[in-house]
């Protein structure tokens, strides 16, 4: 008997130890402040061991018994912790609530098992030995957990997978005593069963765990997934790694909390600032509410329209506290009014003009974007600019797509407005393009508050090297799609 | 399709598949056989008296509200002629150029383009100009140019852009390609010492020294040029099928070269949701109670002063008395309703078309998407020239030209009922849409017995087309057919022709749009 029950105090140590920093991980990830998330983690999962080891007290008969039953349930929580943890953040509210009963449930499991073990043994050694040697192993068993966790499993299999694995272990710890020690015929056959189907459950989990589509993401993005969502119009995929935020839509990467200020400064201060007294604010695209944070550093300002096609991102930018943090609360303003519809067909059905116009789209990487860069596109734009307002557009790379960039440069001058090029370098990005249009002093007036933009910085925007001057293209019309063919040409050979 | 409807959908498969049913799911999809009037065409045919009652009196009568009719009836506003009347059979105005309206869009039952006009085609030029299509420059409207992409070709499993399958095209292929490409480069340019084109767009404007052309087949041609690719015959062939309704061997070769050389290289097409009915539209509504819908033209006597027509209608025959007539009814009914005129005999090209309600678009559909070596056309979608970046409810309009027999092919296609119909267009699109019976919520065809004129080798040649086209004591003849093939641009023509011809004879000069 002792081997076998010495081996597994080893197993069950390093499950419990990997659960509680599953747990820890996870929510320091999803709910960020790492310290504070682990410690109280930490705290819940001690105190809920003690109050397992209490609670084994009350068992009297059937050791063996129950021991297995524990096993065969921290199997199925623990294993199962991490996906249930991603789909309750992921899909709806409580996430706390969960989080914490499933740390203390595993706790009080956890807790029961060393008790128990050391009633197994307790025909077989002596009770100084039982001690020091369970305790032995338990400790071992820890620090295999700590040294694997971050060295191997989270980079190797990920949170989901990890998780299930060592659930297959709890189980298969249960297997292994039904099988050495089979107890009454009856029991032992409902114990079986219970603990085939748990293993069955957790195999299929682990098996499945690549297909789901969010699961298969905490693989696929370099950072820990924090949030995975499909709304009827795009994927949305929030990543964090040590405060970094990354919002990829359709797996391609929208900003890094790290450096989105320098974007959003240069696509917003240049043209805004330049203004003397700017009411009305149209904001086309950026859902995320990011551009809008900028707008708003202007007391003049009082009505901005945002148009963003997806509900399911404004939506999310605005509630999620990760997310609104990161945009200042920008969607909830009341000086904002935030509309979900096609900006193209938007644009051509509502009247109206604005002193600003923010044009904030995915890069035409498609016909359909395509279409929100051709001359019939900025004609419409041009017909809601007030008198001497002013706009500014997104280009996409004048470095890595420079027919692209100066493709829809010229596609606005060709519309008849009057546009300078200007671009930032974003270190996520690289070197990033913008367009403006109107005001002859571009930065007079710039707010306080901002990380990037000074006069001086200011001034840099505006000078070309000579390797993303301009290059002769054709205009972008809704019959040619230009664009999109430079595009997609150039972002293959970048790609390659 | 979020994770939440996935899995359910997984849980919901697996479950029917532990019942052992299969997910055997029985479309319910509405539609209907929307044919033209043809049972009451076909009325002409048989030889009985009509009583008539009322006598209506007029300038000019204009039979048929197809796109002959209605442009001659512009033409005559344009020159201020407005005492006329319109007769038409349908219940709508514009002939094949009609359109079906349903919630997602409307969509068209026949025509779907028109290209930017050729400099020769005066009287669309002007007509664009008038409604708002081109600018004085003769630049286009930019959301009327058909948008990229514009035409794909299914083959081999895929799509690949544009028509001529390149996908898989043998070095072969590719250069008899060429050399077709370039021959059709040297056609374009051919003028004759008057300066008319060899290939003029309408046609009745070109040069008749090339006219040898239209004694040898498609099929002639390409022999005697040594083209044995299987890719370039299909493409030529699609071309004669999509514009004629012909196979190479029944279309002449004149016919064939003038699709590709009356057009400049890269054309660009005007393109509507209705197709050209968003131009009979604009035609058909100033003329309000001069048009009349619902009218069987029964015959028309003339004796050189008057002409009388009689017309049958819901409400009980009548009379119209004019001046002159302008005759815009497919040619082939002239037997039937004109006293003694017999013209040289035309053939028509049989056409089925249908238009699919879908509940969502392709995300990545073209306007023309082509199936490679299938019997029908494919489709055009309804609404590609949205601004939408996402696509939504559509209608696409499926074309097949029946190229066997006219005779058999006409008998066997009103014989068909709707499901059979279905069956084929639907087991036909399922190929690159697998799931087009998920999106599909209704499926009319249109049956069209006498659809195009069919441009056999020798109608040109033989000048039966300028006879027909002659005026008949007081009657003028304008239809499409008059230039053996069934354009836009040529029933224009016509119609604008034929109204100069009576403008002229009725004294009121105005200078020609020709
Ligand atoms: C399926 C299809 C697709 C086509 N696509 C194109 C295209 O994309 N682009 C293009 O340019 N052309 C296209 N065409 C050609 C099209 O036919 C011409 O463009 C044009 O519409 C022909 O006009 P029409 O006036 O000459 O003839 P029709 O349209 O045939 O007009 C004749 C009219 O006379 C009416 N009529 C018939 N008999 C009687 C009677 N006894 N009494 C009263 N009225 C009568 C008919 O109802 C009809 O309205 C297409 C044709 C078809 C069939």
């Amino acid at each position: 008997m002792q081997p076998l029950i010495l081996v597994s105090v080893f197993l069950i140590a390093t499950c419990g130890l990997i659960y509680e920093l599953i747990a820890g991980t996870v929510s320091s990830y999803l709910l960020g402040d790492s310290v504070m998330q682990f410690s109280t983690i930490i705290g819940v999962y001690l105190s809920a061991m003690g109050v397992g080891s209490y609670l084994a007290r009350y068992i009297g008969r059937g050791v063996l018994q129950r021991f297995v039953q524990v096993q065969i349930l921290v199997g199925i929580l623990g294993g199962c912790s991490a996906s249930v943890l991603f789909l309750v953040f992921a899909h709806g509210t409580g996430f706390s609530l969960v989080l914490y009963c499933l740390v203390f449930a595993i706790g009080t499991l956890v807790g029961l098992e060393i008790p128990l073990v050391m009633r197994l043994l307790k025909d077989e050694l002596e009770f100084k030995e039982i001690v020091s040697q369970v305790l032995a192993l338990d400790y071992i068993g820890a620090l295999a957990a700590s040294l694997a966790f971050p060295l191997l499993l989270v980079p190797h299999l990920g949170l989901v997978r990890t998780a299930f694995l060592f659930g297959l272990v709890n189980v298969g710890v249960a297997l292994a005593f039904l099988m050495r020690f089979p107890p009454t015929r009856q029991a032992s056959q409902l114990l079986l069963a219970q603990a085939v189907l748990a293993f069955l459950l957790l195999a299929a989990g682990l098996a499945l765990s690549e297909r789901l589509t969010t699961l298969a993401e905490v693989q696929m993005f370099p950072d820990q997934v924090l949030l995975a969502r499909s709304t009827p119009y795009q994927r949305l995929v929030v990543t964090q790694r040590s405060g970094d935020l990354r919002l990829y839509l359709n797996n391609n990467l929208q900003f890094s909390s790290l450096d989105e200020y320098r974007y959003h400064e240069a696509l917003v201060h240049p043209g805004l600032s330049g203004l003397e007294n700017p009411h009305k604010i149209l904001i086309l695209g950026g859902g995320d509410g990011l551009a809008l944070r900028e707008v708003l550093r202007y007391p003049t300002v009082t009505e901005i329209t945002l148009v963003d096609l997806d509900p399911g991102m404004t939506e999310l930018f605005s509630r999620h506290p990760l997310l609104s943090k990161l945009n200042e609360g920008s969607l909830r303003s009341p000086r904002v009014k935030v509309i979900n519809a096609d900006a193209f067909v938007w644009l051509r059905d509502n009247p109206g003009s604005y002193d600003f116009v923010l044009v904030d789209f995915p890069d035409p990487s498609t016909f359909a974007l395509g279409k929100l860069y051709t001359i019939s596109f900025y004609a419409e734009l041009k017909r809601h600019l007030a008198p001497g307002g002013a706009a500014a557009v997104q280009c996409t790379s004048p470095l890595f797509a420079r027919r692209s960039y100066w493709c829809i440069l010229k596609t606005m001058e060709a519309s008849g407005l009057r546009v300078r090029p200007y671009h930032v370098f974003v270190p996520s990005f690289g070197e990033w393009g913008f367009a403006l249009i109107g005001p002859s002093r571009p930065g007079e007036h710039l707010p306080a508050g901002l990380r990037f933009l000074n006069q001086a910085a200011l001034a840099a925007l505006f000078e070309f090297p000579l390797d993303m001057s301009s290059l002769p293209v054709e205009v972008n019309r809704l019959s040619n799609q230009a664009l999109v063919r430079y595009y997609e040409e150039e972002w293959r050979a970048v790609a390659q | 399709m979020n994770r939440r409807q996935f899995l359910q959908g997984s849980l919901t498969l697996a479950g029917l598949s532990l019942v052992g049913c299969p997910s055997g799911r029985t479309p319910t999809l509405e539609g209907t056989v929307v044919g033209a009037s043809w049972q009451r065409g076909h009325r002409l045919r048989e030889a009985s008296e009509l009583k008539t009652g009322q006598r209506l009196r007029t300038d000019v009568a204009i039979l048929g509200g197809g796109v002959a009719g209605l442009s001659a009836a512009w033409r005559l506003r344009r020159a201020g002629l407005e005492d006329f009347l319109l007769l038409e059979l349908e219940s709508d105005l514009g002939g094949n150029s009609r359109a079906a309206t349903y919630p997602a869009s409307r969509a068209p039952w026949g025509a779907h383009y028109l290209p930017v006009p050729t400099l020769e085609s005066r009287a669309v030029i002007e007509l664009l100009k008038e409604l708002d299509v081109m600018d004085e420059a003769g630049q286009c409207r930019e959301e009327l140019l058909c948008h990229e992409p514009q035409e794909r070709l299914y083959l081999h499993g895929r799509w690949q852009e544009g028509l001529f399958p390149t996908l898989g095209a043998t070095r072969r292929d590719l250069k008899e390609w060429g050399e077709f490409q370039a021959e059709i480069e040297r056609l374009r340019r051919l003028r004759d010492r008057q300066g008319r084109f060899a290939f003029a767009l309408p046609a009745p404007l070109s040069s008749p020294e090339w006219l040898e052309l239209d004694g040898l087949s498609m099929k002639a041609f390409v022999g005697q040029k040594g083209w044995t690719s299987r890719r370039l015959r299909w493409w030529l062939e699609y071309a004669c099928r999509d514009d004629f309704g012909c196979s190479l061997e029944q279309t002449s070769a004149w016919a064939g070269l003038h699709y590709h050389a009356a057009r400049p290289p890269a054309d660009q097409l005007l393109v509507w949701p209705e197709g050209n009915a968003w131009l009979t539209d604009r035609l058909a509504a100033p003329l309000q109670e001069r048009a009349r819908t619902g009218c069987l033209v029964r015959s028309v006597r003339t004796d050189g002063r008057r002409v009388i027509t009689r017309v049958e209608h819901r409400e009980g025959a009548f009379e119209v008395e004019s001046r002159r007539a302008i005759f815009c009814l497919p040619s082939f009914l002239r037997p039937f309703v004109l006293e003694g005129d017999a013209p040289e005999r035309f053939t028509y090209a049989p056409w089925v078309v249908a238009n699919l309600v879908l509940q969502r678009g392709d995300e990545a559909a073209c306007w023309d998407n082509v199936l490679y070596e299938s019997p029908s056309l494919g489709y055009v979608v309804a609404t590609h020239q949205s601004l939408a970046t996402r696509p939504g409810p559509t209608v696409w309009t499926w074309y097949r030209p029946l190229t066997g027999n006219p005779v058999t092919e006409r008998e066997e296609m009103l014989a068909r009922p709707w499901e059979s119909w279905r069956q084929e267009i639907v087991s036909e699109l399922s190929r690159p849409h697998p799931d087009l019976i998920d999106r599909l919520e209704r499926l009319d065809v249109m049956l069209l017995g006498h659809a195009m004129v069919r441009p056999v080798p020798g109608l040109r040649a033989s000048k039966a087309l300028e006879a027909a086209s002659q005026p008949k004591k007081g009657v003028h003849f304008a239809h499409s057919d008059l230039s053996g093939f069934s354009l836009f641009e040529e029933a224009n023509y016509h119609g604008a022709r034929a109204a100069e011809e009576v403008l002229a004879a009725l004294d009121k000069r105005s200078p020609s749009l020709l």
